[in-house]
């Protein structure tokens, strides 16, 4: 494992050689130095695990010197050290964004306590930002996603002009947008990303978020509203537990609307993964328990209401 | 179908069509329009083929599956030909019985026949069923007739035979005079006289020029464009080259609407079969005229209808409006002249070449000529698609074709053009279909949704849907109608909850007044149409909701109980069970009760009930 690097900084001289001892002997690799402006003039030079620093530098405050330190390295976390510490301070320091505030004249063990709480955040901090990271890449598939897309682009031949089909066939392709898909197909049409963003959120058929395995559509056409529409909706809503828009939590349905799907003779209807229902608010149980697993596929089997009931 | 060589050749490939079909054989028409699908066309399409299979009648019978047929009502629809039998809400298990009946046989199923609701009497025949006998189908004539995906098909009914007769007799001022002389309008919903807007883009400067053609049928409850482009897109391909022969134009798009896949499926079909014949792209027919068509499919952006904005969309930018002028007609897809037209329009086009303007003048009112299609929709007995010449009377289209209203209630309005139209009531129904009067009726023409309305729908909720509909669906660019609507919907919502105040309907009409006169485009500048006529015909309805704080349709929630007449209720449980959320209960044979902390007025017992036992009754609310 690599050392991790502490950047030393106190004007007393006894201080900087017990605390350099001590860190050092338990494997750190310590940096002391003597100045505020020696240990800004630091900050640059290698990637730092952790900054320790006191008030009793000639220079600067310790309070100045975190700000400072965080303008240079954000998340670089500072412990601040002070000989005659005070309550009114510590506040002022960790409001400043100091990790810790202590005395000067604290034990070795507290010392060494402090800093491996310190460096163990640090830790954390980066592995919470690499799961975030992992995340996005796993959500997005990343290679096969990303040659389906540039086969995507292929086909519309790169042009600026084909941005709304390119998006939809994506979308086709991964049921939604995701980040990381806009991105790359603003980094090979040469445009700037809010330029397909603007375009990505304009458009209702657009998704940004994950949608479901299965994709329930109510038609809200005016034919279907007037035959009762809303209260099929409001009975979906119910059931799902989630608003027009939504997906359940488990991923397993979307809920969405639809302006007409020219049908209107079986209204109110309800699409479900691309099979028509002639839907009666008080249906969308049975409809929905039929998509279940073990309740067989909602796919290729007759619509819950046959023509005849629906009438 | 083999490469047609010049526009002679085309006579030679049409009598060679027919010369291998014989005029005789036996032809079972099902329709697969999206309608019929819905409700099992496809299933009744395959039990027919695997019938005809085993029966090893497959080369003698030709099983044909159509685009729309138009009586939607009455799916999944099955005609035979050449006797025309009709039959309706056929189910895949009858197959067996029609094949043995009416085609290996000479008689007909009675039960699957259409029965007359007035007089109880079976009609066989396509033609003679009210809902078709009605209609004058000039664009939707061949709709039921070939199969969408056959160029074959459309070349044994005539098809390109305008094209061909363009091409070779006619200069493009000719073609233009001709639809100026038919006096054919926008079908879209404008109503802009289509010759006149053809000669500003042929006159217009500039080499390169563009046509489009509109298939994002935006208007919830129309569905023509789309049956069109699903049961007869070639028709709109030949209108589109007509169109691009007379405006000078060698690059076409068509903008179709995302939820149509089947006609983009149809319509790529025919853009490849069209090429391959040598009927689209370089040098068609022969001569040096040429053409290519791009579809591009839209993302589901209501107000991508309008002209700017589709054009906007074409481009691959967000899909909002920009002030005009400069028309298309002068500056539209990238800065050259482009000119727009809906599907219905180009589906025109080519009968208007082929019989002349004059012929096509000839049908229809003093200003509005020819036919139009309209989508009968909502509380109405024959749902369906319908095409009647200019000038029929509402009520002709409401009772005489579309049978009245169901279940013995009573008519209250119906509703024209979409959420830019307005609804007209009973009293005004003689009016003829008219781009004219039905603008002074204050609804408009639209694209051709009619959905009629009866004594249980609340014309205040109408208007409200309406308003949230166009809330939703506006850019945001203009402030009027962006925060406009959206105060609008704010005050019907009030109205609707029981939070009316006196002064609401007149503010609704100042803030309409403001969005008419200051939007930017289309969509606001008609967005007050619904609200507007509900008011002018129906301000009692809204006066009971903002003084009275009743609702006499009983359809808003806030101003509605459901209890039970426990004089009428027998105790059958039929709405017990039917409760979703467990409001109502009561043993058997004894009338029940409804728990109102529980109940969410979601209506189910009402609709339910045999025995009208559960009212919606009216309440005051202090």
């Amino acid at each position: 494992m690599n050392e991790l690097n502490i950047l030393l900084a106190t004007a007393a001289d006894a201080t900087r050689a017990r605390m350099t001892e001590l860190l050092e002997g338990e494997g750190y690799a310590v940096t002391p130095v003597g100045l505020a402006s020696d240990l800004v003039a630091m900050l640059s030079e290698r990637g730092w695990d952790l900054v320790l620093a006191s008030d009793d530098l000639p220079d600067a405050g310790v309070l100045e010197l975190t700000v400072q330190v965080h303008g240079h390295a954000e998340g670089l976390p500072v412990i601040a050290l002070a000989e005659h510490p005070s309550i009114r301070r510590a506040v002022e320091a960790v409001k400043r964004g100091a990790h810790d505030y202590l005395e000067t004249s604290l034990s070795d063990s507290e010392l060494l306590d402090a800093v491996a709480a310190a460096l163990e955040m640090k830790l954390e901090l980066l592995e919470e930002e690499r799961r975030v990271k992992e995340r996005r890449l796993v959500s997005f598939e990343d290679l096969k996603s990303l040659e389906a897309i540039d086969s995507i682009m292929e086909k519309h031949g790169f042009r600026e002009s084909r941005l709304v089909g390119i998006l939809q066939d994506i979308q086709k392709e991964l049921r939604y947008l995701p980040q990381d898909a806009l991105r790359h197909v603003a980094e090979r049409l040469g445009v700037p990303l809010p330029r397909v963003y603007s375009v990505a959120t304009f458009y209702r058929a657009f998704s940004l978020k994950p949608r479901g395995r299965h994709i329930i559509k109510v038609c809200v056409g005016t034919a279907c509203h007037v035959r009762g529409a809303p209260k099929v909706l409001e009975e979906f809503e119910r059931t799902l537990g989630v608003l027009a828009g939504d997906t359940t939590y488990d991923f397993e349905y979307t809920l969405l609307t639809v302006n007409c799907l020219g049908c209107c003779a079986l209204g109110p209807v309800v699409v479900i993964d691309d099979e028509y229902h002639s839907v009666k608010p008080w249906q969308t149980e049975s409809l929905l328990a039929r998509l279940q697993p073990g309740q067989g596929a909602a796919r290729g089997e007759s619509p819950v209401t046959t023509m005849d009931e629906a009438r | 179908m083999r490469r047609v060589e010049d526009s002679s050749d085309l006579k030679n490939v049409r009598a060679e069509i027919l010369a291998s079909r014989d005029p005789e054989a036996v032809t079972v028409a099902v329709c697969c329009g999206t309608g019929c699908v819905a409700c099992g066309g496809r299933q009744v399409a395959a039990a027919f083929r695997d019938e005809l299979d085993s029966r090893g009648l497959d080369s003698n019978v030709r099983l044909l599956t159509t685009g729309c047929h138009g009586f939607c009502e009455r799916g999944p629809l099955v005609v035979i030909r050449p006797a025309g039998i009709l039959y309706q809400r056929v189910k895949p298990e009858d197959a067996a019985e029609i094949l043995d009946t009416s085609v290996e046989g000479d008689g007909v199923v009675e039960r699957l026949l259409y029965v007359d609701a007035s007089t109880g009497e079976h009609i066989p025949h396509e033609r003679d069923v009210p809902f078709y006998s009605n209609q004058k189908r000039l664009v939707l004539d061949s709709n039921g007739i070939i199969d969408p995906t056959s160029l074959e098909d459309y070349v044994a009914v005539g098809g390109y035979g305008a094209l061909a007769q363009a091409l070779t007799s006619m200069t493009p001022d000719d073609v233009i005079e001709s639809v100026k002389e038919s006096g054919l309008r926008g079908r879209g919903g404008g109503g802009f006289p289509t010759g006149r807007k053809w000669e500003l883009c042929r006159k217009a400067a500039g080499d390169t020029k563009y046509l489009i053609c509109n298939a994002d049928e935006g208007d919830p409850g129309a569905y023509m464009d789309r049956s069109i482009l699903e049961g007869n897109p070639h028709s709109v391909l030949e209108g589109m080259l007509i169109g691009a022969y007379a405006l000078g134009a060698r690059e076409g798009y068509i903008y179709v609407r995302q939820e149509y896949p089947l006609a983009v499926n149809h319509f790529s079909k025919a853009l490849r079969d069209a090429e391959e014949a040598g009927l689209l792209g370089n040098g068609i027919l022969g001569t040096d005229f040429s053409l290519s068509v791009t579809v591009s499919r839209g993302g589901g952006a209501f107000v991508c209808g309008e002209e700017t904005a589709l054009m906007a969309s074409v481009e691959g930018r967000q899909g909002r409006p920009r002030p005009r002028p400069p028309y298309p007609a002068e500056s539209g897809l990238w800065g050259c002249p482009t000119n727009i037209n809906n599907v219905e329009t180009w589906a025109n086009v080519p009968r208007i070449v082929e019989k002349g303007g004059k012929w096509y003048a000839k049908m229809g009112t003093a200003k509005s000529k020819g036919s139009k299609i309209f989508s009968l929709v909502g509380k109405v007995i024959n749902t369906g698609l319908i095409e009647v010449p200019m000038g029929m009377s509402l009520r002709q289209i409401v009772f005489d074709i579309g049978g009245g209203v169901p279940g013995g209630k009573t008519f209250k309005a119906v509703q024209s053009g979409g959420p830019s139209g307005g609804c007209i009531p009973e009293s005004l129904l003689d009016l003829p279909v008219d781009y004219e009067a039905l603008a002074e009726a204050g609804a408009i023409m639209g694209s051709g949704g009619l959905i009629v309305m009866d004594e249980d729908t609340c014309m205040v909720d109408v208007a409200r849907y309406f308003v949230s509909f166009l809330e939703e669906e506006s850019c945001g660019k203009c402030t009027p109608c962006r925060e406009g609507l959206r105060r609008m919907g704010e005050i019907l919502t009030d109205i609707i909850e029981a939070r009316g105040k006196p002064g609401d309907i007149e503010r609704l009409e100042e803030l309409a007044y403001v969005i008419q006169e200051a939007s930017l485009c289309g969509l606001g500048t008609t967005a007050p149409n619904p609200v507007l006529t509900t008011i002018r015909y129906f301000r009692d309805e809204y006066e009971s909701h903002v003084i009275e704080k009743r609702c006499p349709a009983k359809v808003c929630k806030a101003m509605i109980v459901y209890r039970v007449v426990a004089e009428k209720c027998t105790g059958c449980q039929r709405c017990v069970k039917a409760c979703p959320v467990e409001a109502i209960s009561g043993p058997r044979s004894q009338p029940h009760n409804v728990d109102l902390d529980k109940c969410i007025k979601c209506g189910a017992c009402y609709e339910v009930c045999k025995f009208d036992a559960i009212a919606g009754d009216a309440i005051y609310i202090e």
